[in-house]
Formats: C-alpha cells, structure tokens, sequence
C-alpha cells in the first residue's frame, strides 16, 4: 500500500494534466489549476524545511567542533540577519523598496556577492577553454575554429582582423560568425532538443504508468 | 524489416491522419466580402448627400495595377437594377491609409438607396456585398460639409461567436476596424464594447479595445469578452468607435451564447503525433516483456559510474552527489534522482560516504528517501544517515558557492552533476576539475553542456540523461521504452523532416497554397 | 622551430601551466582596460537597431511594461541596458510600468532608478502630498518624472508564465496593489484605462533565464498581440535569436555588447561601453590561451611520435 498511492496519485495528476491540454471543458482547467496551487504551497511550506535542516546541520557542525564550524557560524548569522531585518525593521510589505534596511543588505552585501560568484565564470571560461580547446582530431579542429570566429565576431575586435584582413563586405568575422550561430548551432541545437523532447516524453509516460519508480526510493 | 515497414507506414499513415486531424474552417474565420463597403449619410451637410467608404483591394495601394479602377452602382431596390454612377481609378490618390471614399452628390434627399461596388482584378470582376438602404437626410444646421478626413466612420460588420476552444468562459467579438483608426492617430481613442442580454437594450459598457488591427489581411480586431459572464444567457453587443470627442456605433450583433468545448481542435494534430510516440513506446514495452532481447548501445559516462565510485572508495574519499538546481516538478531533476539511487547503492556495497546538497526542500526529501532505500536494499542501512542528504539555499549562485566551498575543504574523490544546471554548471564543474575529481555530468540545458564537456570526464548528453535509469536497471520494461522512444521518436521526426523537404520544395513552384496549408496545420494553437 | 630540450620543456611547462596564471592574466586584462579609460568604436548591429527604433517608435506619453526578470548574478550584463532604457524612455516622455517574474527583479529596476536619478535630497508638496526626491520625484537630466503619474513598480508576483496568462485578461488580477506603497493600483493616475496586457504600447523584457523572454514571447507576444522587445544574457540570446527572424521579437539586445550598441545608438554611452574594451581584451587572451595551448600540445605530440619511431 505504501507504494501503490503514491503511484495512483502519480497516475491521476499526470493525466490530468495530459487530458486538459486537449480538453479545455470545465473541470478540466480547473483541476490542473488546482494541482498546480497545490504544487506551490507544497513547496512554499517545503521552504521551512530545507531552512530547518540547514540550521540543524549548521548548529550540529558547531556544536560537535567540526572542521568547517566556522562556515556553519557564518551561515547561521547571516540566516538570522537578513531574516530578522527583513520581517521587522523594514517597514512590513514595502521592504524591498529603496531605502529601506533590507534594500542595504540587497544592495550592499547580496549584490557583490552574487556579481562575484557570477563574475568568476570569465576567468573558469579562460582556463577550461585552455585545457579544452585542443586540436586532437578533425572534429576537434572544426569546433576550434568555429570558437575562434564567434568569440571575435562578437567583439570589436572581430571587425578590426576583418578590416586589416581587407575581408569583402558582408564576409567579415562578425558576419561569418553570424552564419555560425544562426545555421550551424541552431540545427545543432535543434538536434539536441529534439531529443531531450522525446527523453521527456518517454520518462514522463514510464512515471505516469508506474514503470519508473526510482524515484520514489528504488525499485 | 520491421524498421522498413515501420518507416512506410508511418509515411503513407502520417500525412493521412495529419490531414484528417486538420481543421478545416476555424469558427470565426471565414473570410468578409471584398472591399467591406459602409455606407452613411454625410454629417453636416445641408444639400444632402451619402458618403460611401470602402476597404482597398490588393493591388490598389501598391501602384503595381495603375490601370484598373472601381465603378460603384446604386439601386433603389436590393435586387436592382443598379445603374454605374461613378468610377474611381487605381491612380487618385487616397485620403485614408486602408480605404477609400466617395460621396453622391447626385443622390435625392428622402429616397432609400442600394449601393455595391465592383472592380476588375486580373480580368476578373469582383462585386461588393449590396449595402442598404441608406437615405440622404439633409442636415438641419448649416455647417460646412465635412471633408472625408473628418468624418467619423463606424465600425461594421461585428460578429460575436463563442470562443472556441475554451472553458465557456467567453465569447468573441470580431468587426472590422474605423477607417479613422490609422495607426498613429492622435485623434482615434479606441473603441468601447457594450453588452446587453436583450437586442432592445440596455447596454452596458463592459470593456474596451485599443485601436489598430488583430489581423492585417481582414482589417479586423477581435475582444475576447469574459467579463461576469452567465453562461445560460444569450448576449447582443455593439461597438462604438471614439475619434476626436465623436463616437460611431456598429451594427448589434447576437444573441450568443458562451460554451465550453470537449475538445481542443487546435491540438488535434498534437494528439495524433503524441499517439504515434506514446504508442510506439507502449508497443516496445510489450515486446521486451515477452523477454526479446533488446540491444541499447553503450553510453560511455554510465559505464563509468561504478568505476568512478570505486576510485572514491580506494582514495577513501567522499562522493558528492549534485541533483541540479530545478525543483521536483522539472523531469531532469527526476532522471537525475533515478541515477542517484544506482550511485547511492554502489555507496553502500563499498562503505563509502556519500554527500547530497540540495538547493530544493522538496528534492531533499524525495532524495532522502532515494538514498535510503538504496542503502535497504544493498543491505547496509546501518550506514545510512539523514545528514547525507542536506539542503543549501534555493539561490543558484550561493549554491554553487556552498559546493564550491565544500569541494575545496573536502576534496571528494568523485563528483557527479546530474539534474538541470544553469549559469552555475561551470562554476561547479571547474572547481571539481581544479582538484582533480573524477566527475560525470549529465544535464539537458543545451546552453550549460559545452561547459560540462569541457571541464568533466563524462557528460551524459540530454536524452542520455533520460535513459541512465533503464540503462542501469536493465529492467525490460524501462529498456522497452527506451527503444519505443528511440525508433519511434527519431522515425516521427524523420518522416516529418522529409515530407516538410518535398513540400517546401516542390510545393514552393507548384502549389504556394500547399506550404501554407502545411504552415497552418502545424501551426501550435 | 626550435624544438630542443630547451623547446620541449617550455612546451611541457606550458601543458601543465598552473590555472592561477590564466586567472591572473584574465584579470589584468579586464582590469587595465577600466583604469586606463580606453574606449572603443562598435558596430551597431540590426537587432539593436530594431529595439531602439520599437522605441523611437513611441509617441511621448505611451506606456511601456517593463518586466526585469533577472537577479544580482547578471547584474553586469543586464542592469546597463536597464539603465540606458530608462533613461531612453525617460528622454523620450514615456511613461513605464515596472514588474518582476524574479523576485529579486522589481529591486534590480530601483537599484537602476537611483542610479540615474541625479537628485535624492529635498521634497515638494503637492495637494498635500509630501513628494520627496530620489523616491516620488526623479530627475534625470531635464526632465522630472513623479511616481505613480509618470512611471509606477507592481512588485514581484509568483507564478512564473501564469502571471503574463492572467495580466492578459486583467492586470489587476495579477497585480491588485503596487509594491511601494501597497495602495491599489487603481489610486495612481498611471494606470487609467490600463486593463489587461494588450493596452501596453511596448514590453519590455530583462531576461537571465526562466521565466523569461521565451516565457514573454510565448505567452504575450503570440496571445495577446504585444510588441515586445527583449535584453538577454549573452548565454541566453542564441536560444531567443529565432523569435527575431519571425518577428515575434521587436528587438534584441545580447549581453554587453549588446547594451553597448544601445548606449551608442542613445548616445548615452556609460557602464557598457565602458566595459567593451576589457571585454575585447578578455577574448583576445583566450583566443591568445587556446592558441599556446594548441602549439604546446602539437609541439609535445610531435615530439612523442618522433621517439616512439
């Protein structure tokens, strides 16, 4: 039994959703409506949870003198702070408007934060490319040079080489790297969905039929 | 064989099915008479006089037909005798962008009359629909007639049908625009809808429409009306044209009803192709149950799971197990679980540590209990803890910072990214690289698979990520499927490619009719 | 070539080289640029042109939604188009209508609003109004504009593409109150005859992913019949390039070099120009990286054969 209700749960919102989107009938709509909310307050709710673990696993770590004890500090303090500051001392519902003490947070601590994390993508592109981008077979040389010409074609440098080059008009790097990206990877890219829309299908069938259960904890 | 006679039929069968799904005529959209002419009594003047307004044909407003014109007729009776009263050229310039006008001066005051239009387009004459009767009133003030430019033509023609294709929620009212409402109008406001359960009134003003044209072939707009609507009522509906502090009101059209559909007729074509997978799957399936042996090629970044698992294991090190960052709702996320749960047991045969963060409270438990009952079945849930699997933040960038942070202090022996990644694939993959784990991606992003190429040992490209739990559990009945989707996805879509190349094709010097028609039938509703 | 043991080890070490130096070079690259305040003429390309004319288009006193759907992460990309856009706009006398689909994306378009604000001391009173700079009244440049008559921020709502479903039929359904003040929108004179998603002249998206222009795109563009012009991420923007070429998208901008063409086609060139010269450095050393890569590891191999026979 344990198993089986989560399978027919499983089985009936998958439908349901199935049917509705060729039957716009009432109750149809409705119904997938109403999973959908169903869907949001689960995982609203859900929120508490993850945010209890991470305290608990935190506080454990603190506690037991764990090596990471420190980071496990930070985590909690900051947890509180912007917590407390956002429920309390930010002028209630208008809290994420300018000037208000969570608008410092966002501004002051979240914002570099984020940009950090996200600006250290141009430095992992360099060295990934670095190691990655090896001429060890034809393939391999085809995509380098595909590389090659988008990466300047998308800088002003690109337009430079094309001048200096005397490349004809409607021929330079930024146009050859246009051709690239609008032919040669949109049918690439194509391909690609193509088969993650059938793996999708395919995976969705097992799961609404009860074939794939790994999911819910083995087979 | 089969393949082959699979791939004919699915030829000979798809186009036929596609075509018998197709809809033929979509409620609402047959097409107006020509030119739409209307048809009032001039505003303003004294003498007494019609102004007649009609849409502009192919062919006019290009110059490409300078020699052809329209010739208007009038009759006192709907059925004639009309007598030609006046030409008008291709060549005379407009006063309006979409129509054209002229007035009858010649018409008497008092007497109802019928006017149609016609013209001559590539040999062939095409009549308006007849319009009338419409008396010439002489106006009581003596003002200045009005130029063409400064009278306030109505809409015409409205129609209200129930939506199709809906709850029954709402009904549709389509007319056929103002000849005031240009684009770019200062003085064109808009248009009110009024509604009424009774074609004696009252009506009551129940929305409004911006101007310009919903479909630029037919110069019409259409309003969906959905507003407190009694689905046991019928509704009559005008419209009403503001221009310049003046309003002109439509014909009333109705009664009309709204009512739901069964059906969605749009995605009938959907339905067919989604019958032809699901059922290609379901039929591959059955086949593997009867026990026929079923060959899938070898995917290289699944054959190296246990591998991968097993240096951790001589390394004595942690295996890190990232599920994506997309909630339980997102497939990949799923097929990313399926795979944790083979990882989870190979885990627990080697007694080595497994580390889950999550970035979803939901993915957290449904991973706990994954692993759990991966360490149940392996016979070792002594080993198993809750704290194995842990959750993060939902924020993507402060996760990957967390993991990052982690892998860094710890140095798992082997990581593995399995789920949907966004922006922080490499972020994650590049720090697992930097100290020297052995790591398996497999995502369906197509934007974050190139980082995962380049910086893992494995990457499980999109549908590989969807068939590692049939690959790993050999269990027939998941192999069937696998080998449903993949012959009869890839043959679907094959069929379809090369009857969409004939098609355009041939279709583009024979029949441009025949490629738009196919544009139509797959067009997504 | 020299290819003695000299050549050979230099090679190798090259092979190996430790990734703290790329990182150190990147560095310097994107950060000499900054300093040395160098800049750099840029083409304009077409679908730049088209969202700058898709809002040259627009008689003064339109109204524009604005919808920034990213968070601090694609700050550096995205949050100059903003920026430029508002001020476009602005110039422009139009008014806008800002919301998020992200949570963390109505706060984006403040942090962009005091940005380019150029007073935020002092206050007037209107009809007994307390309005006070930097926050009811913005100046930028000559023109002032005052909340909730020229520009209004609904806030963030959840549900993702439901949101846009909803604002199709009623905007009030979507977004009963705005996000300053919690007063119904129906109090600010912004919103007169503003209904549902089709009596906007123009949306405008800010996208870094889900939901995002797709989500515009599929929803308001093809349901409800509004222009719509989109910035993206540069990850991002191959993936909407084909609603360009069926003209579901009025305009694109990608990355900075995108908000770089728009800040030269505005005339207003600021963050994103500036960052095109450490931008155009950045990829000149990867290409440099990739192409000593490359020798290093045909050299090596080369190398290894020659032994072998």
């Amino acid at each position: 039994m344990k198993r089986e209700i989560p399978l027919i749960l499983t089985a009936i919102v998958g439908l349901t959703f199935v049917v509705q989107f060729f039957v716009p009938h009432y109750p149809m709509g409705f119904l997938a409506d109403m999973f959908s909310d169903w869907f949001s307050i689960i995982a609203a709710a859900a929120i508490w949870l993850g945010a209890l673990n991470l305290m608990r696993v935190s506080a454990e770590k603190i506690y037991k003198r764990e090596k990471d004890r420190f980071y496990a500090g930070v985590t909690i303090a900051s947890f509180f702070l912007i917590v407390i500051i956002g429920f309390f001392f930010s002028g209630g519902r208008s809290f994420q408007e300018p000037g208000t003490r969570f608008d410092w947070l966002y501004i002051n601590i979240y914002t570099p934060l984020m940009a950090t994390m996200f600006a250290l993508l141009a430095f992992f592109v360099a060295s990934a490319s670095y190691r990655a981008f090896r001429a060890r077979n034809a393939q391999a040389t085809v995509l380098l040079l595909a590389a090659f010409v988008v990466m300047l074609g998308r800088t002003p440098f690109g337009d430079w080489i094309s001048n200096v080059l005397f490349l004809p008009e409607g021929w330079g790097i930024a146009n050859l790297s246009n051709i690239i990206m609008n032919y040669f990877n949109v049918a690439g890219q194509r391909a690609i969905m193509i088969g993650i829309a059938l793996g999708i299908v395919s995976t969705s069938l097992r799961i609404i039929l009860g074939i794939e259960r790994t999911y819910l904890g083995g087979d | 064989m089969q393949r082959f006679l699979f791939l004919v039929v699915l030829i000979v069968v798809m186009p036929l099915l596609l075509w018998m799904a197709h809809e033929r005529t979509i409620p609402g959209s047959e097409f107006f008479p020509p030119y739409d002419l209307s048809v009032i009594s001039t505003p303003g003047d004294t003498a007494g006089s019609i102004t007649l307004n009609w849409f502009k044909i192919t062919g006019d407003d290009d110059g490409s037909m300078p020699l052809s014109r329209y010739t208007i007729s009038r009759s006192e009776n709907v059925g004639g005798p009309f007598t030609e009263i006046a030409q008008v050229e291709f060549k005379l310039p407009s006063p309006s962008l979409l129509t054209r006008q002229l007035r009858d001066t010649t018409a008497a005051v008092g007497q109802a009359y019928f006017f149609k239009i016609g013209a001559e387009v590539n040999g062939k004459v095409i009549e308006s629909n007849v319009v009338g009767p419409v008396v010439a009133e002489s106006a009581e003030q003596s003002g200045a007639v009005l130029e063409f430019q400064e009278i306030l033509f109505p809409p015409t023609q409205l129609r209200a049908f129930d939506t199709p294709n809906d709850a029954g929620s709402s009904i549709t009212l389509e007319w056929k625009i103002s000849p005031n409402d240009v684009s770019k109008s200062a003085k064109f406001n808009g248009y009110d809808i009024y509604r009424s359960k009774e074609i004696t009134g009252p009506f009551a003003l129940i929305g409004d429409a911006t101007g310009g044209e919903s479909d630029l072939e037919r110069h019409v707009k259409t309003f969906a009306d959905g507003s407190n609507m009694d689905r046991k009522s019928a509704y009559y509906y005008y419209v009403e044209a503001k221009w310049d502090g003046q309003t002109a009101r439509s014909n009333v059209a109705g009664p009309v009803k709204a009512g739901g559909q069964w059906f969605h007729t749009g995605r009938l074509v959907s339905l067919v192709l989604l019958g032809i997978l699901v059922g290609t799957i379901l039929w591959f399936i059955n086949r593997a149950k009867s026990g026929r042996e079923l060959f899938i090629r070898k995917i290289a970044g699944l054959e190296a799971v246990d591998e991968a698992v097993g240096r951790a294991t001589e390394m004595g090190k942690k295996v890190f197990y990232i599920p994506g960052t997309q909630d339980m709702d997102n497939v990949q996320t799923i097929a990313g679980l399926t795979i944790l749960s083979r990882v989870a047991r190979l885990t627990a045969e080697y007694e080595t540590k497994l580390e889950v963060p999550v970035s979803r409270s939901l993915v957290m438990v449904t991973a706990r209990e994954v692993v759990k009952e991966a360490y149940l079945n392996a016979g070792r849930p002594d080993f198993y803890s809750d704290d194995m699997v842990y959750y993060l933040t939902d924020d993507q960038f402060g996760y990957a910072a967390g993991i990052d942070g982690m892998v860094v202090r710890q140095k798992p022996a082997t990581i593995f990214y399995q789920g949907a990644f966004y922006a922080e694939s490499l972020l994650l993959a590049e720090t697992g690289n930097s100290i020297g784990a052995i790591q398996i991606a497999g995502t369906a992003m197509p934007a974050q698979l190139p980082f995962f190429v380049a910086a893992c040992d494995y990457t499980l490209i999109g549908e590989e990520l969807f068939a590692a739990s049939a690959y790993l559990s050999r269990e027939p009945k998941l192999l069937g499927s696998l080998k449903g989707q993949d012959i009869g996805g890839k043959l679907v879509f094959l069929t379809l490619a090369l009857i969409f190349i004939a098609i355009v094709t041939f279709g583009a010097f024979a029949s441009p009719e025949l490629v738009a028609k196919v544009n139509s039938i797959f067009t997504v509703h | 070539m020299s290819n003695g043991p000299f050549g050979q080890k230099l090679f190798q070490a090259l092979l190996r080289i430790d990734r703290r130096i790329i990182f150190l070079v990147i560095f310097l690259a994107l950060s000499i640029p900054i300093f040395l305040g160098l800049r750099i003429d840029i083409t304009v390309t077409q679908e730049v042109r088209l969202f700058y004319n898709s809002v040259e288009a627009l008689s003064s006193g339109s109204r524009v939604l604005l919808s920034f759907d990213y968070d601090p992460g694609s700050e550096p990309e995205l949050q100059p188009m903003a920026e430029t856009g508002f001020r476009h706009l602005i110039k422009n006398h139009i008014k806008f209508i800002i919301m998020g689909l992200w949570p963390q994306g109505p706060m984006q378009a403040n942090k962009a609003l005091t940005r380019i604000n150029e007073v935020d001391e002092g206050f007037l009173v209107d009809n007994g109004d307390t309005l006070y700079f930097g926050r009811d009244l913005l100046v930028v440049g000559p023109d002032t504009i005052r909340y909730g008559i020229d520009f209004i921020n609904l806030g963030f709502q959840a549900g993702n593409e439901l949101v846009i479903q909803r604002m199709g039929s009623s905007i009030r359904a979507a977004f009963a109150n705005d996000a300053r003040y919690g007063r119904p929108i129906d109090q600010f004179p912004i919103m007169n005859g503003l209904n549902k998603l089709s009596d906007f002249d123009l949306v405008i998206n800010w996208s870094a992913g889900y939901p995002g222009t797709v989500e515009w795109v599929q929803f308001a563009v093809d349901r409800f019949h509004v222009p719509c012009g989109a910035g993206n991420t540069a990850v991002q923007a191959p993936q909407v390039y084909p609603y360009l070429d069926t003209g579901q998208l009025s305009g694109l901008m990608g990355g900075m070099k995108g908000g770089a063409e728009y800040e030269q086609l505005t005339g207003m060139r600021a963050k994103a120009t500036m960052s095109m010269v450490s931008q155009t450095a950045a990829h000149i050393f990867v290409v440099l990286f990739i192409v000593i890569g490359n020798l290093a590891y045909f050299m090596t191999r080369g190398r290894k054969k020659e032994g072998r026979a």
